[in-house]
């Protein structure tokens, strides 16, 4: 019984060991033909390119961007408005989402038809065309600036984005019509808008569904026994429903979340200066060095992927605990 | 008797009244705007820009003469066949595969015979002199093309890569696990760029792969990963009493999977393999940012041209609806094949 | 995967040992040509598998002398990402592009510029409405750009050095340019003047957009080839000197053929290859320049065709006239 399980075993290895060589044959197959191909054609290498000065402007930086700026300045700036319009899109496509799911739900034939329409429509149209229906959409049908619509003299909505009060140097500061724009104050621009609304939208068909699952899937029973505890609707499901309905709700939410993440990369479509746009577009262009743009973006994407992976699996464990010490 | 359920559920109390109400308001906003830019104010006849210069809605003319360029790319008329034949012959392949009669052959005519006839047809490898451009097919048949491949060979690669991140040897298991990790953790855009500007260099010097080839291999890489996660989950579904079941049997590891363990993690999670083609389908699209004429690539480069400059929203509505319609119905066909599947 | 791979290998086909690129052309019966993926009176398809412009008629003369027909060619259409690497990659033949001549990429991406088929500049293009006359106005404006181009520099500089303020928005292509700019997104449109002049022709209202006069860049727009096969650069360079040569001794398309037979100017004679032996250096036959001249015209042809009085672009020749006429195109001397 023992000999034949350590030829096995042995065989095993071998056969390993086969496969370890064939995909490092492989990789430094393809790695050796890049470097003659970049050698042949003198293009350079190394990440020196990144303290060099950039000299180009970006339109929305959350960090100074300027002249002087460095290439690494610009990934910077890529990066964080890639975290923002992700964070701005999951918190909004959430707030929809649910609002869809509850609306499928619910015994009204009304919103139900309402919310399922939203779903089929949605979910079966590419994101990449619906961000481009609502940029060119909105912005076509938005009013140029000295034609705002105004609320209160205090916002002003146009086709240069959304111009709001801010705080200046501890001192609120209204936004004022001035040459071609707005000048003071806040501004939220339309690509960002557009991109942020798209995912959102996109997104919220999915966690509609998600959510209307999730809530079917808790057992009637619930319910009843929730009622004759004389909660009322509402309580039942504000105390009883939803918190159980979670539980089936997160993991899969988990990952409509590392999707926006990714989906915002859609960006480079229409201008919204995200990572992909800013520097695996722009910088990518303006240095020539393809190999190494491109390998930080990818890496850095992934980079993110696994971490919201991690702490969401954590997450989920610490639910999975809680649920067992009930 | 349904009416008067109806009126109840939606008029019943005050709650039922103010969600019907903002229902109402929302359809009859949505309906009549959508008849007036779509119908009423819409120009269907004419032959160009000059026609829809009055126009209070969409200039349909400008989808109408630009139509065959939305479906074919830059395709000479003469050749229109090939596109044509392409399609009829892939539905047909793919149809074999629903009835179980036809199963076997099926699956030898899509990953033989299709990308045989690919080679011929498209790509048109035996008579390269006489024969047509392949950076000439775009439209929707090329959407359709990418799609078709990338969903098919997702399909095996999905299948390995799953086999072995489960039961795989240690080196193999982590291989597996880097690969799909990898290609499910970055944008498919970034893939795409990469494929596009960056796979060159890795080919020796001399070997030169179209762009359509280097974006199906990117894509068919992307959406390999995904179809592992997904045939995954359907391993870990099946009950792990059948593969002691199928050893006792006396099947070897192979048989067991091949005949016991993957039909039925196949079986478990037919939907998400599904809803898993229609994301693909639509993630295709991403092809037109690398500069393809794909179907929205071609209703972009429609807009661009000079003599229909302006009429974009009219070309997104059509794709959208194009989208929607394939989609949709693949959605539904789910839904219809799930009984045919589990004979 | 492995199976996959082999299988696109095969599909791709080999194409071995050919650092010639007049070779593998020729061997290939197809000139590869990069181009524009639309760019009205440069590179454009016209939705119906044809192609017409500026850079797509240089690739014709390139096609008419190492083929002998024009039509052997294959456009293929690059966003200005990809389109050194195509080139690099040898993906394409040559790059025909609408591209700048720059030092950085001459030296450093291992292009060989081989000479200058447009002269043009850096402009603006504004509403009427705005009343604007000049940049200098321009402080506080939003300018719309195509990201990855000279324009995306060049437009920094300049508002940086005139101590003016300005937001930019880069788009990945240049239909969004100009979308946003019809739609208001933008105060301004920059890019190279030829282009503003293209779009400005195609708008539904041309009269209402205004060029700016200022020109704040050199653009000299040319074909490129790869570094180090000088022989090919030597033909794409000659094709081009070919038709001004042919524009300034009167030879075009719609002479050629007579002027064949009829001829005494020896000028014309050696470059139509009645005498001489001029060819050779280039590895060509002699009826080259004939070819290129038959096929697709002179430079003035060309120009006229695409960008000029037969186009829906009306640019004039400024800049791009004979150096004769007071321009800046100037042919090395073909003998």
């Amino acid at each position: 019984m023992k000999r034949p399980r350590k030829v096995h075993i042995k065989q095993s290895i071998l056969w390993q060991l086969v496969f370890v060589g064939m995909v490092i044959a492989a990789a430094s197959y393809g790695l050796h033909n890049a470097l003659v191909n970049l050698e042949a054609r003198g293009i350079s290498r190394g990440f020196e390119f990144l303290k060099v000065t950039a000299g180009f402007e970006v339109v929305q930086a959350l960090i100074s961007f300027g002249e002087g700026s460095t290439y690494l300045r610009a990934f910077l700036v890529g990066l964080l408005n890639t975290v923002y319009v992700s964070v701005l899109a999951i918190v909004g496509s959430l707030i929809l989402g649910f609002l869809v799911g509850f609306a499928r739900f619910f015994a009204h034939p009304l919103s139900r038809g309402l919310a399922k329409m939203w779903i089929g429509g949605i979910r079966n149209i590419p994101l990449l065309l619906q961000i481009f229906f609502i940029y060119f959409a909105v912005l076509q049908s938005l009013p140029e600036p000295r034609d705002s619509l105004q609320f209160g003299n205090l916002i002003f909505l146009n086709n240069r984005g959304v111009f709001f009060p801010w705080i200046v140097n501890g001192e609120w500061v209204r936004p004022v019509l001035e040459g071609f724009d707005f000048v003071g104050g806040n501004v939220v621009i339309p690509e960002l808008i557009a991109l942020a609304l798209g995912l959102t939208c996109y997104t919220s068909a999915f966690v509609g569904e998600l959510v209307y699952a999730s809530l079917k899937s808790v057992d009637k029973g619930l319910w009843e026994a929730s009622r004759s505890l004389g909660l009322s609707h509402f309580q039942a499901l504000r105390l009883v429903i939803l918190p159980e309905s979670l539980k089936v709700l997160i993991p899969p939410l988990t990952n409509q979340f590392l999707n926006v993440f990714k989906n915002s990369s859609l960006a480079a479509a229409i201008g919204y200066p995200d990572l992909v746009a800013v520097f695996a577009g722009t910088v990518l262009n303006q240095t020539g060095q393809a190999m190494e743009v491109i390998s930080i973006t990818m890496m850095v994407y992934l980079l993110i992927s696994l971490l919201i992976s991690i702490a969401m699996n954590y997450f989920n464990s610490r639910l999975a605990r809680v649920r067992r010490h009930v | 008797m349904f009416e008067k359920t109806f009126i109840k559920s939606c008029f019943g109390s005050v709650g039922a009244t103010l969600v019907s109400l903002i229902s109402l308001a929302i359809l009859g906003v949505m309906v009549s705007k959508i008849a007036q830019w779509m119908f009423l104010g819409a120009v269907f006849s004419g032959s160009s820009s000059e026609a829809c210069r009055e126009a209070t809605g969409a200039c349909w003319v400008f989808v109408k003469e630009n139509l065959v360029f939305f479906m074919y790319g830059m395709l000479e008329k003469k050749e229109y066949w090939r596109a044509q034949l392409f399609v009829s012959c892939a539905i047909a392949a793919v149809s074999l595969l629903f009835f179980n009669r036809t199963k076997t052959l099926g699956l030898w005519l899509n990953f033989l015979g299709m990308p045989l006839l690919a080679i011929a047809i498209i790509y048109n490898i035996f008579s390269p002199e006489t024969g047509v451009d392949r950076d000439a097919f775009g439209g929707l048949f090329l959407t359709l093309f990418v799609a078709y491949f990338g969903i098919l060979w997702a399909f095996p690669i999905g299948t390995l890569l799953a086999l072995g991140r489960k039961s795989g040897p240690v080196v193999v298991r982590l291989f597996c696990i880097f690969w799909i990790e990898v290609w499910r953790g970055v944008p498919l855009i970034t893939v795409l760029f990469m494929s596009s500007v960056l796979v060159p260099y890795f080919l020796p010097e001399g070997v030169e792969l179209s762009k359509l080839t280097r974006a199906m291999f990117g894509i068919v890489c992307f959406s390999g990963a995904y179809m592992a996660e997904v045939i995954r989950g359907g391993l870990q579904g099946v009950a792990g009493g059948q593969r002691e079941v199928s050893s006792a049997l006396g099947l070897n590891w192979l048989q067991s999977m091949r005949y016991v363990v993957l039909p039925q993690a196949i079986k478990i999670v037919s939907p998400a393999i599904l809803n898993n083609f229609i994301s693909l389908f639509k993630d295709t699209t991403l092809v037109a940012i690398i500069g393809m004429f794909d179907f929205l690539g071609a209703v972009q480069a429609a807009t661009k041209n000079s003599a229909w400059l302006g009429y974009a929203k009219e070309g997104y509505v059509f794709a959208a609806l194009v989208f929607w319609i394939f989609c949709y119905g693949l959605s539904k066909l789910s839904s219809r094949l799930n009984p045919i599947s589990e004979s | 995967m492995k199976i996959c791979m082999v299988s696109l290998f095969l599909v791709a086909g080999f194409a071995h040992g050919a650092s010639l690129t007049l070779d593998k052309v020729r061997k290939r019966g197809q000139l590869i040509c990069g181009v524009a993926e639309g760019l009205p009176g440069f590179g454009q398809p016209d939705g119906k598998g044809g192609w017409s412009g500026i850079d797509i008629d240089l690739c014709r003369a390139v096609a008419a002398a190492t083929l002998g027909d024009a039509k052997k060619i294959k456009f293929v259409p690059l966003n200005a990402k990809e389109r050194f690497t195509a080139l690099q990659s040898g993906a394409v033949d040559i790059l025909s592009r609408n591209t700048t001549w720059t030092l950085q990429r001459d030296a450093s991406l291992s292009l060989d510029f081989t000479g200058v088929t447009y002269y043009d500049g850096q402009g603006f293009m504004v509403k009427k409405k705005l009343k604007i006359k000049s940049v200098k106005q321009l402080n506080g404006a939003t300018i719309c750009v195509n990201t990855g181009t000279t324009t995306e520099l060049n437009l920094a500089d300049y508002f940086r050095a005139n101590n003016l303020k300005f937001k930019m928005i880069a788009y990945e292509k240049n239909d969004e340019v100009v979308g946003a700019y019809l739609a208001g997104r933008c105060d301004a449109f920059s890019t190279d003047q030829s282009g503003l002049y293209a779009y400005k022709s195609a708008f539904k209202d041309p009269e209402e957009h205004v060029i700016l006069p200022e020109i704040i860049s050199k653009e000299p727009l040319g074909p490129a080839v790869r570094h180090g096969d000088n022989t090919w650069g030597d033909i794409v360079r000659w094709t081009l000197y070919a038709m001004l040569e042919a524009e300034e001794f009167g030879v075009n398309s719609g002479n050629v053929n007579s002027l064949k037979t009829s001829t005494t100017n020896p000028s014309v004679k050696r470059l139509l290859g009645l005498e001489g032996d001029l060819h050779k250096g280039l590895e060509l036959d002699k009826d080259w320049v004939f070819r290129i001249i038959a096929q697709v015209g002179n430079y003035e042809d060309v120009f006229e065709n695409n960008l000029g009085s037969k186009s829906p672009l009306k640019i004039a020749r400024g800049q791009n006239a004979l150096w004769s006429k007071g321009g800046l195109q100037y042919a090395m001397p073909i003998r």
